[in-house]
C-alpha cells in the first residue's frame, strides 16, 4: 500500500511537473521589438564639393550633408572608394566625374546619392602689364636714372630731339620726336668711364612668363668702329638695383643689340622674348658702346600673347 | 409712463452702441499699441526709427532680449580665424571650435532678432498709406532694412521661412516653412533695388542710397554676379564718400565721411548703448573676454597691417599673453590717444560700422577680379591701391591675387564682421578654416558654414522646422 502511495505520489509529481511545462510554454517572454518606437528619422544622403587647395586643383574636398547617418561609402567614379564622413580627394585632372555616396544607419537603413562633381582647372592668372614711364623720352632724363652710381653717374643718356618718327602709340607722323641718345663720351663696355651713362627702370611683372621688350634704335653713320661694332645694348636684368655699379655686374635674363647703322632719323624696331623670373622683379638696363651718335625711342615692355 | 419709456428709449440707444467692436476691444488710453497707432506720417516714422532700434538691439547680458547686432561677432569674428574667447569656455567658445549647438543661447537670439526686425519693417510696410510726402523714403528704409536682416540669416542659416508681410500667430505654415536661399535672395535683390531707388544719402545712421547699393552690390558678388556688382560699387564710388586720412578717426570720429552705413548708439544711456565693446575687454563685461584676436589674426596684422595694425589690436595689459581689439574701445587708450567713449564701459556709445567706402573699394577689387585668380585691371588696382595708400603702404600694386585680396579685407576690415563672410563668398572657407581648426586642435568640417536652426524654433514649430546637416 505504501508502495501504491509512492507510485502514485509519483505519479503526481510528473503530472504536476507536466502541467507546468505546459503552462509555462503558454507564457511569451517580452521579444526585444516590444514597446519600441518606429524609426521615424531615416537617413538622407546628401553632400557638396568643393575645389580647396589653391595649389592643386585636382583635390576636391566633400562636404557630407547627410542626416541620421552613421556609416558613410564614398565612390569616387574612378574605382577609388573611401568610408570616411568628409573625406578628400585628388582626381586625376579636370573633368566630370559621377560620385556616389550611400549612408547607413544603425538599423541597417540606407540611403544614396549620386552627383555629378566638375573639376575645373583654373584660368591663367592674367599677366601684368607693366608701364614703362617716359618711354617716348617726352620727359627728357625723368624716370630713367638710377638712385646711386658709386664711381659713376646717374644721368642716363643725353636728351635728343631726333628720335624716331613713330609716335609711341605706333603712328608714324614722319616729324622726328624726342629721343636718348649716346655718344662715344658716354659709351660703356670696353670703353667704361665715370662718365658712361647708362638707363635704368624698374618694373615688377608676373613671375615665370615670356614677355617682349620692343624698342627702336638708329645709329648716326658707318664712318669708323669701336672694337665689335657700333652699337646700342638692352638688357633686361634680374632683379631691381639701386646702385649702378650693383646693376653693371647684375644677372642679365636678356640682351638684344642694335647695331646696323643706317643713318640718324632711320629707325629700327627690335623685338625681344625673354622669360622672367621666380620673383617678377626685372629692370630696363640701356647703354651704348659707340664711337658715331647712337639714338633710342619708344621702349615697350609687355607680356608675349 | 413717459418717463419710463424715455429711459426704455435710452436703454436700447446705449444697447445698440454698445455693441460696437470698441466695446470689446477697447483701445488702451494709457499706452500705445499698434492697433489704430499708425495714423498719421510722424506716427509711421517712429515706426521706422523702431525698426533701427530693432537692429541696435537691447543693451543687456540675458539671451531672452534681442541683442541683435551687439552679438554679431561671435558669428561673424569668432566662426572665423579671426577672434576666440579669452578663456576658451562656455556657451561662446562654441563658435571658435566650431561646435556649435543647435541650443546655443546666442544663435538663438540672432536668428529672433532678425525676424524681430523683420517683423518691425513689415509694420512699416503695412501703414505706409498713412505717409503722405514721405512714402517712397520709408518704403525704401523698410525694405533696406528688410533685405539687411535677411542677408544676415540667408548666410548664416541657409534656407530660412520668408515672411514679406506681418503675419498672424495662427499662419505658422509661413513661420517654419524654409524656403530656398534663391528665394530669398530674390526678395533681398528686389527690396535693395527699391531701397536704392526711393532713397538719396541724407543720413549715416538710416537707411540711404550709396547704403542700399553697396550692400546690393555685396548681395551680387556673393551670388557671382560680377557686372552688376561693379556697377553698383561704381555708383557708391561717385557719391562723394572718402577714405579718412587717418584710419583711426574711422573710428574714433562718427558720422566721418568713409561712414556709408552705421548703427548709432548713445554714451551712457540705458536704452540707446551698446555693451559688446566692453565685453571685448578683460573681465569688463558679464564675459572675462571675448572676441580676443587669435595670433593668426595677430600675424596677418604684423605682416600686412601698416599704419592699422596699431589701431586693430593690442596686447591685453592684465594678461599680456592675449590680444584685444582696439576699434570700438568704450573706456579709451591713452597710449593710443583714444579718448574714452563713455564713462561706463558696459553702457558704450561707439556707433556700429555696418557698410564704409573701404568696404566699397575693395568689393570692387572683388567685382572685377570675377571669381579669378587675380587682375592687372587698372580700375582694380587703383581701388586696392587706395585703401593701401591710406594705410602707409604706398609700395605701387601692379597686380592683385585673389590671396592678396582676401587678406587686405582681412587686416583693413578686421574685427568689423566680415571675416566669415569674406572666406565664404570668396570660396576659401573650407582650406581656410580646416587649416585653422587642424592648428588649434578644434572641429571644423564644412557643414560648419551653415549655423544650426535654434532648437528653440524647431520646438516651437512642433517639428515642422528642420534641421541642417551636421547638427
Amino acid at each position: 500500500m505504501k508502495l501504491i502511495t509512492h507510485k502514485f505520489g509519483m505519479l503526481f509529481s510528473f503530472l504536476f511537473v507536466l502541467c507546468l511545462t505546459i503552462t509555462s510554454c503558454d507564457f511569451e517572454f517580452d521579444l526585444p521589438e516590444e514597446g519600441s518606437i518606429a524609426d521615424n528619422t531615416l537617413p538622407t544622403a546628401a553632400f557638396s564639393a568643393s575645389q580647396t587647395d589653391a595649389e592643386d586643383f585636382r583635390i576636391v574636398t566633400f562636404t557630407n550633408q547627410s542626416a541620421s547617418a552613421t556609416s558613410y561609402n564614398w565612390d569616387f567614379g574612378t574605382g577609388d572608394t573611401s568610408e570616411e564622413k568628409d573625406p578628400s580627394y585628388s582626381f586625376a585632372g579636370e573633368g566630370v566625374y559621377t560620385v556616389t555616396l550611400d549612408i547607413s544607419d544603425g538599423n541597417g537603413v540606407t540611403a544614396s546619392v549620386t552627383n555629378e562633381i566638375n573639376v575645373i582647372e583654373p584660368e591663367e592668372p592674367d599677366d601684368i602689364v607693366p608701364t614703362v614711364l617716359n618711354g617716348d623720352f617726352d620727359g627728357g632724363q625723368d624716370d630713367w636714372k638710377i638712385e646711386s652710381f658709386t664711381d659713376g653717374t646717374t644721368s642716363p643718356f643725353n636728351s635728343s630731339s631726333d628720335g624716331s618718327p613713330v609716335d609711341y602709340d605706333g603712328n608714324d607722323t614722319g616729324a622726328k620726336t624726342a629721343g636718348a641718345k649716346w655718344t662715344m663720351g658716354t659709351s660703356a663696355a670696353h670703353l667704361l668711364s665715370g662718365n658712361s651713362r647708362f638707363a635704368y627702370q624698374a618694373f615688377t611683372v608676373s613671375p615665370n612668363k615670356t614677355y617682349v621688350v620692343e624698342w627702336e634704335y638708329a645709329i648716326k653713320n658707318d664712318a669708323t668702329d669701336v672694337t665689335g661694332g657700333d652699337r646700342l645694348v638692352l638688357q633686361i636684368l634680374d632683379g631691381h638695383y639701386s646702385d649702378g655699379k650693383d646693376a653693371l655686374t647684375a644677372p642679365v635674363l636678356s640682351e638684344t643689340v642694335g647695331d646696323d647703322a643706317l643713318g640718324k632719323g632711320n629707325f629700327t624696331v627690335l623685338k625681344t622674348e625673354f622669360e622672367t623670373n621666380d620673383s617678377g622683379k626685372i629692370a630696363i638696363w640701356m647703354f651704348g658702346v659707340t664711337s658715331e651718335d647712337a639714338y633710342a625711342d619708344n621702349i615697350k615692355l609687355y607680356p608675349k600673347g | 409712463m413717459n418717463k419710463l419709456y424715455n429711459i426704455a428709449i435710452l436703454a436700447i440707444s446705449m444697447a445698440l452702441i454698445s455693441c460696437g467692436d470698441d466695446y470689446l476691444n477697447p483701445s488702451p488710453t494709457s499706452a500705445i499699441s499698434e492697433a489704430g497707432y499708425f495714423e498719421t506720417q510722424s506716427q509711421l516714422e517712429s515706426g521706422v526709427i523702431n525698426m533701427y532700434d530693432g537692429i541696435q538691439g537691447v543693451n543687456s547680458t540675458g539671451t531672452n532680449n534681442n541683442r541683435a547686432v551687439q552679438i554679431e561677432f561671435y558669428m561673424a569674428e569668432m566662426l572665423s580665424d579671426n577672434t576666440r574667447t579669452k578663456s576658451f569656455e562656455g556657451e561662446a567658445a562654441q563658435f571658435e571650435s566650431y561646435d556649435v549647438k543647435s541650443t546655443n543661447g546666442i544663435i538663438t537670439d540672432y536668428y529672433r532678432s532678425m525676424y524681430d526686425i523683420i517683423f518691425r519693417a513689415n509694420t512699416v510696410l503695412a501703414n505706409l498709406e498713412v505717409a503722405t510726402t514721405k512714402k517712397a523714403q520709408f518704403e525704401g528704409e523698410a525694405k533696406f532694412v528688410r533685405a539687411y536682416a535677411y542677408f544676415n540669416l540667408v548666410r548664416l542659416f541657409g534656407d530660412v521661412p520668408l515672411l514679406d508681410r506681418v503675419v498672424d500667430p495662427l499662419e505658422t505654415d509661413l513661420q517654419f516653412t524654409r524656403v530656398g536661399t534663391s528665394q530669398v535672395y530674390d526678395l533681398i535683390i528686389s527690396d535693395l533695388t527699391t531701397a536704392a531707388a526711393n532713397l538719396d544719402n541724407s543720413y549715416k545712421t538710416r537707411a540711404s542710397q550709396a547704403g542700399a547699393q553697396a550692400m546690393l552690390a555685396k548681395v551680387h558678388l556673393t551670388l557671382g554676379n560680377y557686372n552688376e556688382a561693379r556697377s553698383l560699387c561704381e555708383s557708391v564710388v561717385g557719391a562723394g564718400f572718402a577714405l579718412e586720412p587717418n584710419f583711426k578717426d574711422v573710428f574714433y570720429n562718427e558720422g566721418n565721411d568713409e561712414v556709408i552705413f552705421s548703427i548709432g548708439y548713445l554714451s551712457d544711456d540705458t536704452d540707446d548703448s551698446q555693451n559688446f565693446s566692453s565685453e571685448w575687454l578683460n573681465a569688463v563685461g558679464r564675459t572675462s573676454g571675448v572676441n580676443y584676436v587669435t595670433d593668426e589674426a595677430v600675424t596677418a596684422l604684423d605682416a600686412l597691417g601698416g599704419d592699422r595694425t596699431a589701431y586693430s589690436y593690442r596686447v591685453d595689459a592684465i594678461q599680456n599673453e592675449q590680444h584685444q581689439v582696439v576699434k570700438y574701445l568704450p573706456n579709451g587708450d591713452d597710449a593710443l590717444g583714444i579718448d574714452a567713449v563713455s564713462s561706463n564701459p558696459v553702457l558704450a556709445g561707439n556707433d556700429w560700422i555696418v557698410i564704409r567706402y573701404a568696404d566699397v573699394l575693395l568689393m570692387h577689387v572683388e567685382a572685377i577680379m570675377a571669381g579669378g585668380i587675380n587682375t592687372v585691371d587698372g580700375a582694380a588696382i587703383a581701388s586696392f591701391q587706395a585703401v593701401r595708400d591710406r594705410a602707409g603702404l604706398t609700395t605701387v600694386v601692379s597686380e592683385v591675387t585673389k590671396q592678396q585680396l582676401l587678406d587686405e579685407r582681412r587686416v583693413e576690415l578686421a574685427f568689423e564682421n566680415h571675416r566669415f563672410f569674406d572666406l565664404v563668398r570668396m570660396g576659401a572657407a573650407i582650406e581656410v578654416l580646416s587649416e585653422y581648426s587642424t592648428n588649434n586642435g578644434y572641429n571644423f568640417s564644412g557643414t560648419d558654414l551653415i549655423l544650426p536652426i535654434p532648437q528653440r524654433e524647431i520646438n516651437l514649430s512642433n517639428g515642422v522646422l528642420t534641421q541642417n546637416p551636421g547638427y
